[in-house]
Protein backbone atom coordinates (compact mmCIF):
# COMPACT_ATOMS: atom_id res chain seq x y z
CA UNK A 1 0.00 0.00 0.00
CA UNK A 2 1.41 3.48 -0.56
CA UNK A 3 1.60 5.48 1.25
CA UNK A 4 -1.12 8.30 0.98
CA UNK A 5 -3.75 5.43 0.38
CA UNK A 6 -2.47 4.18 4.14
CA UNK A 7 -3.31 7.84 5.34
CA UNK A 8 -6.32 7.94 3.78
CA UNK A 9 -7.73 3.97 5.53
CA UNK A 10 -6.62 5.70 8.69
CA UNK A 11 -8.75 8.93 7.94
CA UNK A 12 -11.76 6.53 7.63
CA UNK A 13 -11.17 4.03 10.51
CA UNK A 14 -10.80 7.40 12.08
CA UNK A 15 -13.97 8.62 10.58
CA UNK A 16 -16.28 5.47 11.20
CA UNK A 17 -14.98 5.31 14.90
CA UNK A 18 -15.99 8.76 15.66
CA UNK A 19 -19.36 8.24 14.15
CA UNK A 20 -19.85 5.24 16.15
CA UNK A 21 -20.24 6.70 19.20
CA UNK A 22 -22.78 8.90 18.52
CA UNK A 23 -26.47 7.38 17.99
CA UNK A 24 -28.59 6.01 20.21
CA UNK A 25 -27.44 6.73 23.80
CA UNK A 26 -28.86 4.37 26.76
CA UNK A 27 -28.26 4.79 30.85
CA UNK A 28 -24.98 4.43 32.36
CA UNK A 29 -25.11 2.72 36.12
CA UNK A 30 -25.67 4.84 38.98
CA UNK A 31 -22.59 5.16 41.37
CA UNK A 32 -24.82 5.02 44.47
CA UNK A 33 -23.79 6.73 47.52
CA UNK A 34 -21.60 9.07 45.18
CA UNK A 35 -23.82 10.59 42.49
CA UNK A 36 -26.69 13.23 43.47
CA UNK A 37 -30.08 13.72 42.33
CA UNK A 38 -30.67 16.27 39.77
CA UNK A 39 -34.20 17.72 41.37
CA UNK A 40 -33.88 17.51 44.76
CA UNK A 41 -29.93 17.18 45.37
CA UNK A 42 -29.76 14.53 47.83
CA UNK A 43 -27.49 11.75 47.36
CA UNK A 44 -28.56 8.67 45.51
CA UNK A 45 -28.70 5.99 47.84
CA UNK A 46 -31.01 3.63 47.09
CA UNK A 47 -30.47 0.99 44.62
CA UNK A 48 -34.41 0.09 44.17
CA UNK A 49 -35.64 3.37 43.36
CA UNK A 50 -32.89 4.71 40.97
CA UNK A 51 -33.92 6.89 37.77
CA UNK A 52 -32.20 8.67 34.69
CA UNK A 53 -32.59 10.75 31.94
CA UNK A 54 -30.89 10.72 28.62
CA UNK A 55 -30.75 13.86 26.71
CA UNK A 56 -30.72 13.55 23.30
CA UNK A 57 -27.63 14.64 23.05
CA UNK A 58 -26.25 11.93 25.40
CA UNK A 59 -26.03 14.11 28.64
CA UNK A 60 -27.45 12.07 31.56
CA UNK A 61 -28.87 13.37 34.56
CA UNK A 62 -29.79 11.13 37.60
CA UNK A 63 -32.28 10.39 39.83
CA UNK A 64 -32.74 9.00 43.03
CA UNK A 65 -36.46 8.13 43.10
CA UNK A 66 -38.79 7.61 40.27
CA UNK A 67 -41.03 11.09 41.89
CA UNK A 68 -37.79 13.14 41.29
CA UNK A 69 -37.80 11.80 37.50
CA UNK A 70 -41.55 12.70 37.04
CA UNK A 71 -41.06 15.56 38.95
CA UNK A 72 -38.41 17.03 36.89
CA UNK A 73 -40.31 15.73 33.59
CA UNK A 74 -43.22 17.95 34.75
CA UNK A 75 -41.27 20.93 35.48
CA UNK A 76 -39.44 20.72 32.25
CA UNK A 77 -42.43 19.96 29.78
CA UNK A 78 -40.62 19.77 26.72
CA UNK A 79 -38.10 16.05 26.96
CA UNK A 80 -38.33 15.38 23.13
CA UNK A 81 -35.66 13.29 21.70
CA UNK A 82 -34.79 12.45 25.58
CA UNK A 83 -35.29 8.78 27.15
CA UNK A 84 -36.35 7.85 30.63
CA UNK A 85 -35.00 4.91 32.44
CA UNK A 86 -36.21 3.50 35.80
CA UNK A 87 -34.83 0.59 37.98
CA UNK A 88 -36.99 -2.14 37.86
CA UNK A 89 -37.66 -2.77 41.87
CA UNK A 90 -37.71 -6.72 41.08
CA UNK A 91 -34.65 -6.82 39.35
CA UNK A 92 -32.26 -4.25 40.65
CA UNK A 93 -29.78 -4.73 37.77
CA UNK A 94 -31.88 -3.73 35.20
CA UNK A 95 -33.02 -0.01 33.59
CA UNK A 96 -36.36 -0.08 32.35
CA UNK A 97 -38.06 2.33 29.70
CA UNK A 98 -39.90 4.28 31.83
CA UNK A 99 -42.84 5.17 29.33
CA UNK A 100 -43.45 1.41 29.32
CA UNK A 101 -42.88 0.28 33.21
CA UNK A 102 -45.76 -0.57 35.50
CA UNK A 103 -45.88 1.36 39.11
CA UNK A 104 -46.92 0.30 42.35
CA UNK A 105 -47.55 2.73 44.87
CA UNK A 106 -48.25 1.81 47.99
CA UNK A 107 -47.90 2.91 51.98
CA UNK A 108 -45.88 -0.08 52.57
CA UNK A 109 -43.17 0.52 50.10
CA UNK A 110 -41.13 3.79 51.14
CA UNK A 111 -39.67 5.90 48.31
CA UNK A 112 -36.58 8.01 49.12
CA UNK A 113 -38.86 11.55 48.69
CA UNK A 114 -41.95 9.89 50.19
CA UNK A 115 -44.40 9.36 47.28
CA UNK A 116 -44.10 5.54 47.71
CA UNK A 117 -43.60 4.84 43.87
CA UNK A 118 -41.60 1.95 42.65
CA UNK A 119 -41.32 0.36 38.91
CA UNK A 120 -42.26 -2.92 37.34
CA UNK A 121 -40.56 -4.06 34.15
CA UNK A 122 -43.58 -6.66 34.19
CA UNK A 123 -47.27 -5.74 34.80
CA UNK A 124 -47.56 -9.24 36.61
CA UNK A 125 -44.89 -8.83 38.47
CA UNK A 126 -46.67 -5.48 39.77
CA UNK A 127 -49.95 -7.05 40.30
CA UNK A 128 -48.14 -9.64 42.61
CA UNK A 129 -46.68 -6.71 44.48
CA UNK A 130 -50.20 -5.47 44.71
CA UNK A 131 -51.58 -8.35 46.13
CA UNK A 132 -48.87 -8.34 49.05
CA UNK A 133 -48.76 -4.69 49.70
CA UNK A 134 -51.61 -3.01 48.60
CA UNK A 135 -51.91 -0.11 46.79
CA UNK A 136 -52.52 0.41 43.69
CA UNK A 137 -50.64 -0.37 39.79
CA UNK A 138 -50.62 2.83 36.99
CA UNK A 139 -48.60 3.93 34.08
CA UNK A 140 -46.23 6.34 33.77
CA UNK A 141 -48.75 8.94 32.89
CA UNK A 142 -50.64 8.45 36.38
CA UNK A 143 -47.58 8.72 37.80
CA UNK A 144 -47.03 11.97 36.14
CA UNK A 145 -50.27 13.15 37.23
CA UNK A 146 -50.10 11.94 40.82
CA UNK A 147 -46.65 13.34 41.25
CA UNK A 148 -47.56 17.05 39.68
CA UNK A 149 -50.60 16.88 41.95
CA UNK A 150 -48.53 16.18 45.04
CA UNK A 151 -45.50 18.48 44.46
CA UNK A 152 -47.84 21.42 43.21
CA UNK B 1 -114.79 23.07 107.97
CA UNK B 2 -114.77 19.96 106.58
CA UNK B 3 -113.35 21.08 103.17
CA UNK B 4 -110.34 22.34 104.59
CA UNK B 5 -109.72 19.32 107.21
CA UNK B 6 -109.97 16.82 103.81
CA UNK B 7 -107.70 19.17 102.21
CA UNK B 8 -105.06 19.15 105.26
CA UNK B 9 -105.54 15.34 105.52
CA UNK B 10 -104.65 14.93 101.07
CA UNK B 11 -101.95 16.83 101.87
CA UNK B 12 -100.26 15.60 104.57
CA UNK B 13 -100.91 11.72 102.80
CA UNK B 14 -99.31 13.40 99.82
CA UNK B 15 -96.25 14.89 101.54
CA UNK B 16 -95.80 11.24 103.12
CA UNK B 17 -96.36 9.68 99.64
CA UNK B 18 -93.36 11.72 98.76
CA UNK B 19 -91.04 11.19 101.28
CA UNK B 20 -91.81 7.56 100.88
CA UNK B 21 -90.29 7.43 97.53
CA UNK B 22 -88.33 9.79 97.85
CA UNK B 23 -86.35 8.03 100.61
CA UNK B 24 -86.85 4.69 98.21
CA UNK B 25 -85.15 6.61 95.65
CA UNK B 26 -82.45 7.54 97.64
CA UNK B 27 -82.04 3.86 99.23
CA UNK B 28 -81.85 2.92 95.42
CA UNK B 29 -79.30 5.37 94.56
CA UNK B 30 -77.14 4.54 97.40
CA UNK B 31 -77.07 0.91 96.45
CA UNK B 32 -76.52 2.10 92.61
CA UNK B 33 -73.21 4.11 93.50
CA UNK B 34 -71.63 0.88 95.88
CA UNK B 35 -72.30 -1.37 92.58
CA UNK B 36 -70.99 1.23 90.61
CA UNK B 37 -67.55 2.45 93.03
CA UNK B 38 -66.63 -1.29 93.67
CA UNK B 39 -66.82 -2.44 90.22
CA UNK B 40 -64.96 0.00 88.81
CA UNK B 41 -62.62 -0.90 91.41
CA UNK B 42 -61.68 -3.95 89.64
CA UNK B 43 -61.09 -2.07 86.44
CA UNK B 44 -59.38 0.71 87.99
CA UNK B 45 -55.43 0.67 86.43
CA UNK B 46 -53.51 -1.19 88.79
CA UNK B 47 -52.10 2.05 90.55
CA UNK B 48 -52.83 -0.71 93.72
CA UNK B 49 -50.10 -3.27 92.63
CA UNK B 50 -47.29 -2.21 90.74
CA UNK B 51 -45.34 -5.50 90.43
CA UNK B 52 -41.48 -6.17 89.71
CA UNK B 53 -40.86 -8.80 87.67
CA UNK B 54 -36.78 -9.96 87.55
CA UNK B 55 -35.62 -11.54 83.98
CA UNK B 56 -32.24 -12.89 84.49
CA UNK B 57 -30.29 -16.16 83.80
CA UNK B 58 -30.84 -16.83 87.33
CA UNK B 59 -34.24 -15.71 87.91
CA UNK B 60 -37.68 -17.56 87.77
CA UNK B 61 -38.36 -16.03 84.49
CA UNK B 62 -35.46 -16.36 81.80
CA UNK B 63 -36.79 -15.00 78.68
CA UNK B 64 -37.73 -10.91 78.38
CA UNK B 65 -41.08 -12.62 76.61
CA UNK B 66 -42.03 -14.40 78.60
CA UNK B 67 -41.75 -11.16 81.55
CA UNK B 68 -43.80 -9.51 79.04
CA UNK B 69 -46.15 -12.13 78.78
CA UNK B 70 -46.44 -12.49 82.97
CA UNK B 71 -46.49 -8.06 83.14
CA UNK B 72 -49.55 -6.18 83.61
CA UNK B 73 -50.20 -2.32 82.77
CA UNK B 74 -47.88 -0.15 85.37
CA UNK B 75 -45.38 -3.25 85.94
CA UNK B 76 -41.64 -2.94 86.13
CA UNK B 77 -39.51 -4.96 84.28
CA UNK B 78 -36.15 -5.76 85.40
CA UNK B 79 -33.63 -7.26 83.04
CA UNK B 80 -30.16 -8.09 84.60
CA UNK B 81 -27.14 -8.83 82.68
CA UNK B 82 -26.19 -10.93 80.35
CA UNK B 83 -27.13 -11.92 76.53
CA UNK B 84 -30.62 -12.51 75.59
CA UNK B 85 -30.37 -13.88 71.79
CA UNK B 86 -34.40 -12.94 71.23
CA UNK B 87 -35.76 -10.92 68.45
CA UNK B 88 -39.34 -9.91 67.37
CA UNK B 89 -40.16 -8.52 71.51
CA UNK B 90 -43.42 -7.16 70.83
CA UNK B 91 -44.14 -4.84 74.03
CA UNK B 92 -48.03 -4.49 74.03
CA UNK B 93 -48.27 -3.41 77.57
CA UNK B 94 -48.01 -0.15 78.93
CA UNK B 95 -44.47 -1.21 81.47
CA UNK B 96 -41.25 0.10 82.19
CA UNK B 97 -38.66 -2.12 81.47
CA UNK B 98 -35.10 -1.51 82.99
CA UNK B 99 -31.92 -2.84 82.61
CA UNK B 100 -29.16 -3.73 85.63
CA UNK B 101 -25.80 -4.60 84.00
CA UNK B 102 -26.11 -4.14 80.97
CA UNK B 103 -28.05 -6.99 79.43
CA UNK B 104 -27.16 -7.52 75.78
CA UNK B 105 -30.34 -8.13 73.64
CA UNK B 106 -29.42 -9.74 70.37
CA UNK B 107 -31.60 -9.61 67.42
CA UNK B 108 -28.63 -12.10 65.45
CA UNK B 109 -29.12 -10.20 62.42
CA UNK B 110 -31.95 -11.84 61.59
CA UNK B 111 -34.91 -9.78 63.41
CA UNK B 112 -36.39 -6.21 64.48
CA UNK B 113 -35.70 -6.65 68.26
CA UNK B 114 -38.25 -4.55 69.98
CA UNK B 115 -41.63 -3.42 68.91
CA UNK B 116 -43.35 -1.05 71.36
CA UNK B 117 -47.24 -1.00 70.64
CA UNK B 118 -48.50 0.27 73.55
CA UNK B 119 -48.41 3.74 74.97
CA UNK B 120 -46.58 4.98 78.51
CA UNK B 121 -43.50 2.54 77.84
CA UNK B 122 -40.08 3.32 79.00
CA UNK B 123 -36.72 1.41 77.93
CA UNK B 124 -34.17 2.28 80.09
CA UNK B 125 -30.43 1.24 80.19
CA UNK B 126 -30.24 -1.76 78.07
CA UNK B 127 -27.79 -2.79 74.87
CA UNK B 128 -29.45 -3.83 72.00
CA UNK B 129 -27.49 -4.94 68.75
CA UNK B 130 -28.09 -6.84 65.50
CA UNK B 131 -30.83 -5.45 64.20
CA UNK B 132 -31.31 -7.74 60.90
CA UNK B 133 -30.79 -6.11 57.45
CA UNK B 134 -33.69 -6.84 55.33
CA UNK B 135 -34.32 -5.23 51.49
CA UNK B 136 -38.13 -5.40 52.31
CA UNK B 137 -38.33 -4.92 56.22
CA UNK B 138 -36.99 -1.73 57.84
CA UNK B 139 -36.15 -3.40 61.14
CA UNK B 140 -35.02 -1.56 63.80
CA UNK B 141 -33.48 -2.25 67.30
CA UNK B 142 -36.45 -0.49 69.12
CA UNK B 143 -39.53 0.42 66.48
CA UNK B 144 -42.92 2.83 68.38
CA UNK B 145 -45.23 1.85 66.23
CA UNK B 146 -48.29 4.11 66.25
CA UNK B 147 -48.14 4.83 70.36
CA UNK B 148 -47.52 7.95 72.24
CA UNK B 149 -45.94 8.65 75.41
CA UNK B 150 -43.07 6.60 75.23
CA UNK B 151 -39.29 7.30 76.57
CA UNK B 152 -36.31 5.58 75.33
CA UNK B 153 -33.49 6.45 77.94
CA UNK B 154 -29.85 5.73 78.23
CA UNK B 155 -30.07 2.93 76.17
CA UNK B 156 -26.49 1.62 74.03
CA UNK B 157 -27.50 0.29 70.71
CA UNK B 158 -24.12 -1.69 68.63
CA UNK B 159 -24.56 -2.90 64.79
CA UNK B 160 -28.24 -2.71 64.18
CA UNK B 161 -29.61 -1.86 60.63
CA UNK B 162 -32.24 0.80 61.95
CA UNK B 163 -32.08 1.79 65.23
CA UNK B 164 -34.84 3.88 66.95
CA UNK B 165 -37.55 3.83 64.11
CA UNK B 166 -40.66 5.83 65.50
CA UNK B 167 -43.60 6.11 62.96
CA UNK B 168 -46.82 7.53 63.50
CA UNK B 169 -45.90 8.50 67.15
CA UNK B 170 -46.30 11.44 69.47
CA UNK B 171 -45.25 12.75 72.94
CA UNK B 172 -42.30 10.67 72.73
CA UNK B 173 -38.71 11.06 74.54
CA UNK B 174 -35.17 9.75 72.86
CA UNK B 175 -32.69 10.72 75.11
CA UNK B 176 -29.15 10.46 75.67
CA UNK B 177 -28.48 6.65 73.79
CA UNK B 178 -25.56 6.31 71.92
CA UNK B 179 -25.68 4.69 68.74
CA UNK B 180 -22.92 2.87 66.94
CA UNK B 181 -24.09 1.86 63.26
CA UNK B 182 -22.17 -0.67 60.82
CA UNK B 183 -20.69 1.81 59.28
CA UNK B 184 -20.73 -0.10 55.95
CA UNK B 185 -22.08 0.34 52.68
CA UNK B 186 -24.82 2.67 52.33
CA UNK B 187 -27.54 0.42 50.90
CA UNK B 188 -27.20 -1.76 53.84
CA UNK B 189 -27.58 0.86 56.45
CA UNK B 190 -30.21 1.84 57.93
CA UNK B 191 -30.67 5.22 60.25
CA UNK B 192 -29.81 5.65 63.72
CA UNK B 193 -32.98 8.24 64.89
CA UNK B 194 -36.48 7.72 62.01
CA UNK B 195 -39.02 9.63 62.32
CA UNK B 196 -42.08 9.21 60.26
CA UNK B 197 -45.41 11.13 60.43
CA UNK B 198 -44.77 11.90 64.25
CA UNK B 199 -45.71 14.17 66.53
CA UNK B 200 -44.47 16.20 69.52
CA UNK B 201 -41.02 14.21 69.82
CA UNK B 202 -38.40 15.22 71.86
CA UNK B 203 -34.70 13.95 70.69
CA UNK B 204 -31.86 15.22 73.05
CA UNK B 205 -28.67 14.13 74.30
CA UNK B 206 -27.81 11.32 71.51
CA UNK B 207 -24.46 10.59 70.26
CA UNK B 208 -25.35 8.72 66.68
CA UNK B 209 -22.59 7.01 64.05
CA UNK B 210 -22.19 4.83 61.25
CA UNK B 211 -25.70 4.67 60.35
CA UNK B 212 -27.04 5.74 56.78
CA UNK B 213 -28.56 8.84 58.09
CA UNK B 214 -28.01 10.15 61.81
CA UNK B 215 -31.26 11.35 62.38
CA UNK B 216 -33.97 11.74 59.51
CA UNK B 217 -37.04 13.27 59.73
CA UNK B 218 -40.21 12.52 57.29
CA UNK B 219 -43.42 13.99 57.60
CA UNK B 220 -43.55 14.94 61.14
CA UNK B 221 -44.21 18.15 63.23
CA UNK B 222 -43.28 20.19 66.29
CA UNK B 223 -40.36 17.38 67.19
CA UNK B 224 -37.08 18.86 69.07
CA UNK B 225 -33.83 17.79 68.50
CA UNK B 226 -31.18 18.97 70.75
CA UNK B 227 -27.66 18.67 72.60
CA UNK B 228 -27.02 15.78 69.82
CA UNK B 229 -24.13 14.16 68.62
CA UNK B 230 -24.15 13.44 65.22
CA UNK B 231 -20.49 12.12 63.74
CA UNK B 232 -19.58 9.78 61.01
CA UNK B 233 -22.51 8.65 59.03
CA UNK B 234 -22.44 7.30 55.72
CA UNK B 235 -24.91 10.30 54.27
CA UNK B 236 -26.25 12.64 56.32
CA UNK B 237 -25.66 14.11 60.13
CA UNK B 238 -29.13 15.18 59.72
CA UNK B 239 -32.18 14.78 57.18
CA UNK B 240 -35.64 16.28 57.19
CA UNK B 241 -37.91 16.36 54.54
CA UNK B 242 -41.62 18.10 54.52
CA UNK B 243 -41.13 18.49 58.14
CA UNK B 244 -42.57 21.79 59.43
CA UNK B 245 -42.16 23.51 62.70
CA UNK B 246 -39.44 21.73 63.74
CA UNK B 247 -36.23 22.77 66.32
CA UNK B 248 -32.64 22.26 66.58
CA UNK B 249 -30.53 23.51 69.07
CA UNK B 250 -26.67 23.33 70.33
CA UNK B 251 -26.08 19.75 68.31
CA UNK B 252 -22.93 19.13 66.04
CA UNK B 253 -22.75 17.46 63.17
CA UNK B 254 -19.22 16.37 62.34
CA UNK B 255 -17.33 14.76 59.40
CA UNK B 256 -20.73 13.12 57.75
CA UNK B 257 -20.59 11.81 54.38
CA UNK B 258 -22.61 14.62 52.74
CA UNK B 259 -23.11 16.71 55.51
CA UNK B 260 -26.75 18.27 56.70
CA UNK B 261 -29.15 18.24 54.32
CA UNK B 262 -32.86 19.90 55.12
CA UNK B 263 -36.21 19.66 52.59
CA UNK B 264 -39.37 20.74 51.53
CA UNK B 265 -40.22 22.08 55.48
CA UNK B 266 -41.37 25.29 56.98
CA UNK B 267 -40.89 27.29 59.99
CA UNK B 268 -37.31 25.70 60.60
CA UNK B 269 -35.55 26.99 63.40
CA UNK B 270 -31.88 26.02 63.47
CA UNK B 271 -29.52 27.56 66.39
CA UNK B 272 -26.41 27.02 67.54
CA UNK B 273 -25.34 24.15 65.44
CA UNK B 274 -21.96 23.03 64.50
CA UNK B 275 -21.74 22.08 61.15
CA UNK B 276 -18.27 20.96 60.38
CA UNK B 277 -16.00 18.65 58.27
CA UNK B 278 -17.85 17.87 55.92
CA UNK B 279 -15.40 17.85 52.60
CA UNK B 280 -16.51 15.89 49.08
CA UNK B 281 -18.23 17.19 45.62
CA UNK B 282 -22.21 16.41 47.18
CA UNK B 283 -21.00 17.12 50.61
CA UNK B 284 -23.00 20.13 52.25
CA UNK B 285 -22.43 21.92 55.91
CA UNK B 286 -25.88 22.30 55.71
CA UNK B 287 -27.81 21.90 52.44
CA UNK B 288 -30.96 23.88 52.45
CA UNK B 289 -33.77 22.90 49.56
CA UNK B 290 -37.37 24.67 49.34
CA UNK B 291 -37.18 25.82 52.93
CA UNK B 292 -39.65 28.62 53.80
CA UNK B 293 -40.00 30.64 56.61
CA UNK B 294 -37.76 29.58 58.24
CA UNK B 295 -34.63 30.69 60.74
CA UNK B 296 -30.50 29.66 60.62
CA UNK B 297 -28.89 31.13 63.47
CA UNK B 298 -25.87 31.53 65.66
CA UNK B 299 -24.65 28.21 64.49
CA UNK B 300 -20.81 27.72 63.48
CA UNK B 301 -19.99 26.65 59.88
CA UNK B 302 -15.95 25.07 59.81
CA UNK B 303 -14.43 23.39 57.70
CA UNK B 304 -17.25 22.33 55.00
CA UNK B 305 -16.16 22.28 51.49
CA UNK B 306 -19.71 24.51 50.95
CA UNK B 307 -20.76 26.21 54.07
CA UNK B 308 -24.24 27.07 53.11
CA UNK B 309 -26.33 25.89 49.79
CA UNK B 310 -29.45 27.43 49.18
CA UNK B 311 -32.27 26.25 46.07
CA UNK B 312 -35.34 27.10 46.33
CA UNK B 313 -35.75 28.43 49.48
CA UNK B 314 -37.59 31.79 50.12
CA UNK B 315 -37.93 34.17 53.19
CA UNK B 316 -35.06 32.49 55.24
CA UNK B 317 -33.17 34.67 57.72
CA UNK B 318 -29.55 33.52 58.39
CA UNK B 319 -27.95 35.74 61.05
CA UNK B 320 -25.21 35.81 63.61
CA UNK B 321 -23.67 32.49 61.85
CA UNK B 322 -19.87 31.77 61.63
CA UNK B 323 -18.74 30.88 58.64
CA UNK B 324 -14.65 30.09 58.79
CA UNK B 325 -12.60 28.47 56.91
CA UNK B 326 -14.77 26.93 54.21
CA UNK B 327 -13.89 26.36 50.18
CA UNK B 328 -17.33 28.03 49.80
CA UNK B 329 -19.42 29.95 52.81
CA UNK B 330 -22.55 30.59 50.98
CA UNK B 331 -23.77 29.39 47.86
CA UNK B 332 -26.84 30.76 46.40
CA UNK B 333 -28.71 29.44 43.52
CA UNK B 334 -31.08 31.77 41.73
CA UNK B 335 -33.96 29.36 42.58
CA UNK B 336 -33.51 31.24 46.12
CA UNK B 337 -35.00 34.55 46.99
CA UNK B 338 -35.96 36.45 50.17
CA UNK B 339 -33.09 35.09 51.87
CA UNK B 340 -31.67 37.94 54.87
CA UNK B 341 -28.37 37.48 55.79
CA UNK B 342 -27.22 40.08 58.28
CA UNK B 343 -24.60 40.08 61.28
CA UNK B 344 -22.96 36.54 60.21
CA UNK B 345 -19.00 36.47 60.48
CA UNK B 346 -17.01 35.35 56.75
CA UNK B 347 -13.24 34.73 58.04
CA UNK B 348 -10.92 32.30 56.30
CA UNK B 349 -12.94 30.97 53.71
CA UNK B 350 -11.46 30.39 49.97
CA UNK B 351 -14.84 31.88 48.68
CA UNK B 352 -17.47 33.65 50.58
CA UNK B 353 -20.61 33.81 48.15
CA UNK B 354 -21.01 31.99 44.92
CA UNK B 355 -24.26 32.65 42.82
CA UNK B 356 -25.78 31.42 39.20
CA UNK B 357 -28.30 34.04 39.17
CA UNK B 358 -27.14 37.59 37.35
CA UNK B 359 -29.89 39.27 39.88
CA UNK B 360 -29.64 37.97 42.93
CA UNK B 361 -33.07 38.50 45.05
CA UNK B 362 -31.81 38.15 48.37
CA UNK B 363 -30.12 40.44 50.78
CA UNK B 364 -27.10 41.23 52.56
CA UNK B 365 -26.92 43.13 54.52
CA UNK B 366 -24.18 44.01 57.80
CA UNK B 367 -22.03 41.10 57.88
CA UNK B 368 -18.35 41.01 58.88
CA UNK B 369 -16.41 40.25 55.79
CA UNK B 370 -12.18 39.51 56.28
CA UNK B 371 -11.56 40.12 52.96
CA UNK B 372 -13.36 43.44 52.95
CA UNK B 373 -10.77 45.99 52.21
CA UNK B 374 -12.55 49.14 52.76
CA UNK B 375 -12.36 51.83 55.32
CA UNK B 376 -14.48 53.74 57.76
CA UNK B 377 -13.67 57.48 57.64
CA UNK B 378 -16.21 58.28 60.20
CA UNK B 379 -15.25 55.55 62.44
CA UNK B 380 -19.08 54.22 62.79
CA UNK B 381 -18.41 50.25 62.60
CA UNK B 382 -19.37 50.49 58.81
CA UNK B 383 -17.61 50.01 56.06
CA UNK B 384 -17.80 53.45 53.67
CA UNK B 385 -18.38 51.79 50.84
CA UNK B 386 -20.09 48.74 49.84
CA UNK B 387 -19.02 44.90 49.47
CA UNK B 388 -19.78 42.33 46.42
CA UNK B 389 -18.94 39.14 48.36
CA UNK B 390 -19.03 37.08 44.88
CA UNK B 391 -15.73 37.59 43.08
CA UNK B 392 -15.45 37.06 40.12
CA UNK B 393 -14.03 34.24 39.76
CA UNK B 394 -15.73 31.89 41.01
CA UNK B 395 -18.14 32.64 38.14
CA UNK B 396 -15.39 31.44 36.17
CA UNK B 397 -14.27 27.79 38.15
CA UNK B 398 -18.07 27.19 37.98
CA UNK B 399 -17.69 27.06 34.39
CA UNK B 400 -14.40 25.38 34.13
CA UNK B 401 -13.38 23.66 37.34
CA UNK B 402 -10.05 23.08 36.11
CA UNK B 403 -9.77 27.03 37.00
CA UNK B 404 -9.25 25.98 40.34
CA UNK B 405 -5.36 25.42 39.84
CA UNK B 406 -5.11 29.51 39.20
CA UNK B 407 -6.84 30.12 43.36
CA UNK B 408 -3.72 31.69 44.42
CA UNK B 409 -2.04 32.92 41.67
CA UNK B 410 -0.91 36.75 41.00
CA UNK B 411 -3.32 36.38 37.95
CA UNK B 412 -6.48 35.92 39.70
CA UNK B 413 -5.47 38.64 42.63
CA UNK B 414 -5.30 41.17 39.75
CA UNK B 415 -8.42 39.87 38.00
CA UNK B 416 -10.40 40.45 41.40
CA UNK B 417 -8.87 44.32 42.07
CA UNK B 418 -10.55 45.28 38.28
CA UNK B 419 -14.04 43.40 39.27
CA UNK B 420 -14.12 45.39 42.78
CA UNK B 421 -13.09 48.46 40.78
CA UNK B 422 -15.38 47.87 37.86
CA UNK B 423 -17.98 45.47 38.12
CA UNK B 424 -19.31 44.06 35.38
CA UNK B 425 -19.86 40.14 35.01
CA UNK B 426 -21.00 40.06 38.97
CA UNK B 427 -24.17 40.45 39.87
CA UNK B 428 -24.25 44.16 41.37
CA UNK B 429 -27.88 43.20 43.11
CA UNK B 430 -25.47 41.11 45.54
CA UNK B 431 -24.10 43.78 47.81
CA UNK B 432 -23.63 43.94 51.23
CA UNK B 433 -23.91 48.04 51.56
CA UNK B 434 -22.94 48.04 55.27
CA UNK B 435 -19.99 45.84 56.45
CA UNK B 436 -18.75 45.60 59.41
CA UNK B 437 -15.29 46.54 60.39
CA UNK B 438 -15.52 44.07 63.19
CA UNK B 439 -16.20 40.62 63.77
CA UNK B 440 -19.87 40.25 65.46
CA UNK B 441 -19.18 38.63 68.69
Amino acid sequence: MGKTERILWMILALGIWTLLSCGKHGPEPIAYGKDSCTYCRMIVSDRKFGAELVTSKGKILKFDSIECLAGYVNKTRDINGHSLWVVDYSNLSKFVDATRASYLVSEKIHSPMGLNISAFEQKDVANRMLNNYGGRVVSWNDVLDYVQQKWK
Amino acid sequence: MKASRRKNSVQRHFASELIGTMSRLFLVLVSLHAILVTSTDALATPDHSQKEIVVGKNSRIKSIKEGIQLAKNGDRLVIKGGVYAEGNIVIDKSITIIGEGQPEIDGQNRFEVFTVRASYVTLKGLVIKNAGISSIHDNAAIRIDEVSNCTIENNRFVHNFFTIYSAKASDCLLKDNEIIGYDSAESSSGNGIHLWDCRNIVISGNRVSGQRDGIYLEFSRNVVIRDNHSEKNLRYGLHFMFSDSCKYFNNQFINNGAGVAVMYSRFVEMKGNRFESNWGPASFGLLLKDIKDSRITENYLYKNTVGIYSEGSTKVTVDKNTFIRNGLAVKLMASSTDSHFTGNNFMGNSFDVATNSSHSLNYFESNYWDNYKGYDLNKDGIGDIPFLPVRLYSMIIADYPPALILLRSFFIDILDMAERAFPALTPETLVDKKPLMRRVT
